[in-house]
């Protein structure tokens, strides 16, 4: 996961309380189902009367004191009745679901991590019984093995379990490809192990709210058998046997539908409701974030190519394109605390500028980029500062009015893009659909139109590929693709999170000159983030350091590498490995790592870290200092002589 | 400073010179490696792709190798293949002097013993929903036959300890570490079979600048330690200069140029291997804008949307140096002088273009 999707220190219990707490509906839904459980557990002892008992003079009243409910045609009580329905209904969705878990997952294992010939049969033989409705499948099995209730839930999990089967292929494909698998297997563990011990845990939620939502289709089923009179049986009052009776006095006495009816319907919501909720708070956070930066790739698509010339008037040379000030952005932590990841961060950046990023992962750079773009991901919040885009300011901007400018004037190549490609997708309709969406193209201007982006960043044999699936693509094809989808766009402000750091070095080389001839041609101001100095040293005009959510140094690019003015900015320079260095094979390192930020010091961020450190450092917040021409430092020590 | 220096050394005492290298631990011979193309109904059939061609090449015991190329040259596949994860369609493994490409069952479990990896990403490769002690521990279950328990637990804080990292980490999920520690976890989860090999597949690319070095002196310091070979798969060519005894530049498939460290930088014989070089940026701004200004030149003055032949060099579109035999004939490997070998039909007539 990249650090932009999840803020270090944040834990991942707190995000997945966080996230439970966003889903109310699920939360009353799950409180429902369980009161049905204990209904169903204490039944006899809280119904007021017998299923069975009834009283002949009073046969189908309305709801009364004596009769909550009212009473049907042989005067028994329909609450009562109800409340043992409850029992026999939920007993048997819960038995048809467990037996359709038990056959359908490990057979979805198997059948998705084996593959082959396993695989083929199993789902030809799972595409057969699912083209029935389940029921039918429930119904022919009934014929056979007769209509007990347990055979009857027997058959429905047997109907419902290709769902599983499928389910769990697809998720143990996806997962197969995942690196650690890989390592499982390097690991020489057997087949077994690793689908149920590896695979099956990280699915595990996905299934759990799928099986919520079949519970909900398990339930209708029985009811619907009952009402056929196949199942329960007539001594065994379930919600469908009840509803089922109540046909018979439709014109009599119309209301007796009604308990049992509203019984199934509610029960049947509150399990899809359960399932939904349960289905985006468990949702692996990985898995989470991809699709949250897909969706995010996805508003920063092209609106338009080509000229781009007419949008461009807004910008004019040397005109201040993006303007940061004070930008702070905040996450919810521990104990209602407020974790504070991005402090105080201001970037002025001119059209045609080129303003390099650096720090390390954690420091802060993609949340910077992220929140110029309004994309701050939940539940994190922009709590101070300001950007302004061509003089026009995005913090109070509606959600609806960024996402089109982010279409427009500004664009961002995320620093993965395998997470940004739909793995199901061709390369083809992951190009041409938002062109097709965006700029009206027909599929066959499309697909020229995707041919010469692939061209652009020099995907070797663009037309194979474009019919390949990402996982066909070694990663560092997959960024190249990523990268195509971003520049089609053309925008005025083009902020790139470490685009080139998965590229070999000599189309590095050349998607470098590429972005600088597009800035060049439109005068667009690029937001660089890197890690790689050579980068900034060749590409950038300027360079802002950023160490733990703050910016320490910023400057002129030679004057930076010269004589860098921060204890931070000189050790990292320090610690790189040159071409040229013969001679000592030593790797200077900085000790220690990038602290979290729940851990940052209220003084200086680098204290535990720096060479230089004194007590003063550690005492207030640290100003950020004019130290010369165009130059600025955060460091207590900026001005003292003989030291830098 | 002084510490990583020492490192460094003991690092260095392990290059041996060329005259007394030692017997290869890792051979490779002319191995081959084809992905069916994805085969679509009322289609034709398309020929296969070919990642990997006809490469050879060995590791001497407790040295490293390092392996260059960009991406789609074919070095994970290369990787894959010896950690016997993907299939292979003709040449031979060799591990000590047997030939492990064919191996099934229990013999194929002994091998597992002796091959482990390290991956590029740390977030993918540690199953997100174990804890450290057992993504390290269960290997040391599986291979040496330790229970979970107080006796695997030591085992495993042992290997923690050896890779920098304290045995609190152990009750952590990988989500609740940052990268390096992630790929501590994967070096020690490595290491718990007492392998002899560790295929690193771009270890550090994936880490912060002064966390790769880290990692790097953590990995030099291993090898020194326990005489480990390792097969290096880098994009970094600073790295690969600072790690490897022998370096082998991949593109297409093929296997380019191979040869010692200070040979292959100082005199690269291929023209690819001299673009590698001219492309990587140096960190000083000056300079690296001269670089910059030298690849533009070369770069564009080739075109990579021109087709090659299957017969031809597959570098013939990018080459400037190309001639009609290069569109013809693949280059055969020939010998180069100062060690290892080359596959360029310029190399012979003493072409170059810098
Ligand atoms: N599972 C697969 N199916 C089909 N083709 C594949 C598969 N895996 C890799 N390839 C192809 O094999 C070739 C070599 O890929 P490989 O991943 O070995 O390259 P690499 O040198 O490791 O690249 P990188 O530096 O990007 O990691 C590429 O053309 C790639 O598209
Ligand atoms: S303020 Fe002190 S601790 Fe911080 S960078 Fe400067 S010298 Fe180091
Ligand atoms: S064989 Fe020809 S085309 Fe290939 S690298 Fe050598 S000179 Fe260039
Ligand atoms: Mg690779």
């Amino acid at each position: 996961m990249t650090d932009a999707a999840k803020p270090r220190g944040v834990s991942g219990q707190a995000r997945v309380w966080w996230r439970l707490r966003q889903q109310r509906l699920a939360l009353i839904a799950a409180g429902y189902i369980l009161l049905l459980y204990v209904v169903a557990i204490i039944g006899p002892w809280i119904a007021p009367y017998g299923p069975m008992t009834g009283d002949l003079r009073s046969t189908l009243q309305g709801p009364s004191i004596a009769h909550w409910l009212g009473t049907d045609h042989l005067g028994r009580d329909i609450l009562s009745q109800i409340i043992y329905g409850t029992r026999l209904s939920m007993w048997a969705a819960l038995e048809a679901v467990l037996i359709a878990i038990i056959l359908g997952v490990p057979i979805g294992l198997l059948a998705g991590y084996v593959g082959g010939k396993l695989d083929r049969a199993v789902m030809w033989a799972v595409d057969l019984i699912f083209a029935l409705p389940p029921i039918m499948v429930a119904l022919g099995i009934i014929a056979v093995l007769g209509t007990t209730l347990d055979t009857v839930m027997a058959a429905v999990g047997f109907a419902f379990s290709t769902r599983f089967v499928r389910l769990t292929r697809g998720m143990t494909l996806t997962e197969r490809e995942e690196l650690y698998v890989d390592g499982a297997r390097v690991g020489g563990l057997d087949v077994w192990t690793i689908v149920s011990h590896h695979i099956l845990p990280n699915i595990a939620p996905a299934l759990i709210a799928q099986a919520a939502l079949q519970f909900g289709g398990v339930l209708l089923i029985e009811a619907t058998l009952s009402f056929l009179g196949i199942g329960a049986s007539l001594e065994q009052p379930s919600w469908g046997r009840l509803l089922s009776q109540s046909r018979d006095y439709m014109d009599a006495y119309p209301f007796l539908a009604i308990p049992s009816g509203a019984a199934i319907m509610l029960a049947v919501l509150a399990f899809n409701l359960l399932g939904d909720g349960l289905h985006t708070a468990l949702g692996r956070d990985t898995i989470v974030a991809k699709r949250k930066t897909k969706r995010r790739k996805g508003d920063t698509e092209t609106q338009r190519h080509g000229d781009g010339s007419n949008a461009r008037s807004l910008i004019k040379t040397n005109m201040t394109a993006l303007a940061i000030q004070g930008l702070q952005v905040r996450f919810p932590g521990a104990q209602n605390r407020e974790i504070e990841i991005v402090c105080d961060v201001s970037l002025d950046l001119k059209s045609g500028e080129t303003l390099g990023l650096v720090g390390e992962s954690g420091s802060g750079k993609s949340m910077t980029a992220l929140a110029t773009l309004g994309l701050v991901p939940a539940p994190g919040w922009i709590s101070n500062g300001s950007v302004q885009l061509g003089g026009r300011e995005l913090t109070t901007l509606p959600d609806s009015e960024l996402r089109r400018l982010r279409g427009k004037e500004m664009s961002i190549v995320f620093q993965d893009s395998f997470t940004s490609l739909n793995p199901s997708l061709t390369i083809e309709t992951q190009l041409t659909d938002p062109l097709r969406a965006h700029l009206g193209l027909n599929s066959r201007q499309a697909r020229e139109r995707a041919l010469e982006l692939l061209a652009l960043v020099q995907l070797p044999d663009p037309q194979r590929r474009l019919n390949e699936y990402p996982h066909q693509l070694s990663g560092g094809m997959a960024q190249r693709v990523g990268l195509a989808r971003a520049l089609a766009c053309q925008p005025s402000v083009l902020i790139a999170d470490e685009p080139t750091s998965a590229l070999d070095v000599t189309v590095q080389g050349q998607i470098l000159d590429l972005l600088k001839d597009a800035q060049r041609k439109f005068g667009m101001a690029i937001l660089f983030i890197t890690h790689d100095w050579g980068i900034v040293a060749e590409l950038c005009d300027r360079v802002a350091v950023m160490y733990a959510g703050e910016i320490v140094e910023t400057g002129k690019v030679d004057g930076v590498f010269a004589h860098p003015r921060h204890p931070y900015t000189r050790a990292l320079l320090a610690t790189l490995p040159g071409l040229d260095r013969t001679g000592t094979r030593s790797v200077p390192v900085i000790p220690g790592v990038v602290p979290p930020p729940q851990d940052w010091h209220k003084g200086c961020h680098f204290y535990p870290r720096c060479a230089l450190a004194i007590p003063a450092c550690n005492r207030n917040p640290v100003p950020l200092t004019s130290v010369g021409d165009d130059r600025q430092t955060r460091c207590v020590r900026a001005g003292e002589e003989g030291l830098w | 400073m002084n510490a990583s220096t020492a490192m460094w050394d003991k690092f260095a005492n392990l290059s041996y010179g060329y005259s007394m290298t030692p017997p290869p631990f890792l051979s490779v011979r002319d191995l081959r490696v084809e992905f069916a193309a994805r085969q679509l109904l009322f289609h034709r059939s398309r020929p296969p792709t070919r990642a990997v061609n006809n490469v050879s090449f060995s590791i001497p015991t407790g040295q490293t190798l390092g392996l260059v190329g960009e991406s789609g040259a074919g070095k994970s596949t290369v990787a894959r293949a010896i950690l016997r994860l993907t299939q292979i369609q003709g040449g031979q493994i060799f591990i000590d002097g047997r030939n492990v490409s064919s191996l099934s069952g229990a013999q194929l479990t002994e091998y597992r013993r002796q091959v482990q990896v390290v991956f590029q990403d740390p977030y993918s490769s540690l199953n997100p929903s174990h804890v450290i002690g057992e993504i390290v521990g269960e290997l040391i279950t599986r291979h040496r036959g330790v229970r979970p328990g107080a006796a695997r637990d030591e085992m495993v804080a042992g290997l923690l300890q050896r890779v920098g990292l304290g045995r609190f980490v152990m009750d952590r999920l990988p989500d609740e570490l940052s990268g390096g520690q992630r790929q501590r976890v994967a070096i020690a989860r490595a290491l718990a079979v007492e392998p002899r090999l560790i295929v690193c597949d771009e270890p550090t690319s994936a880490l912060d600048v002064s966390i790769q070095s880290q990692i790097i002196n953590l990995l030099a310091d291993l090898q020194a330690s326990a005489g480990l070979t390792y097969l290096f798969i880098t994009h970094n060519l600073a790295m690969a200069r600072h790690i490897s005894h022998n370096l082998a530049v991949m593109y297409l498939g093929y296997l380019v140029e191979s040869g010692p460290t200070e040979r292959v930088f100082a005199h690269p014989a291929h023209p690819y291997t001299e673009m590698l070089l001219a492309s990587s940026p140096v960190p000083d701004p000056a300079r690296q804008r001269e670089r910059a200004a030298a690849r533009s030149r070369i770069s564009r003055s080739t075109n990579p949307e021109i087709a090659i032949a299957v017969t031809s060099c597959p570098f013939a579109n990018r080459c400037p140096l190309v001639m009609d035999v290069c569109r013809k004939t693949m280059p055969a490997q020939t010998e180069v002088s100062g060690g290892g070998s080359v596959r360029c039909h310029a190399h012979a007539t003493g072409l170059t273009f810098t």
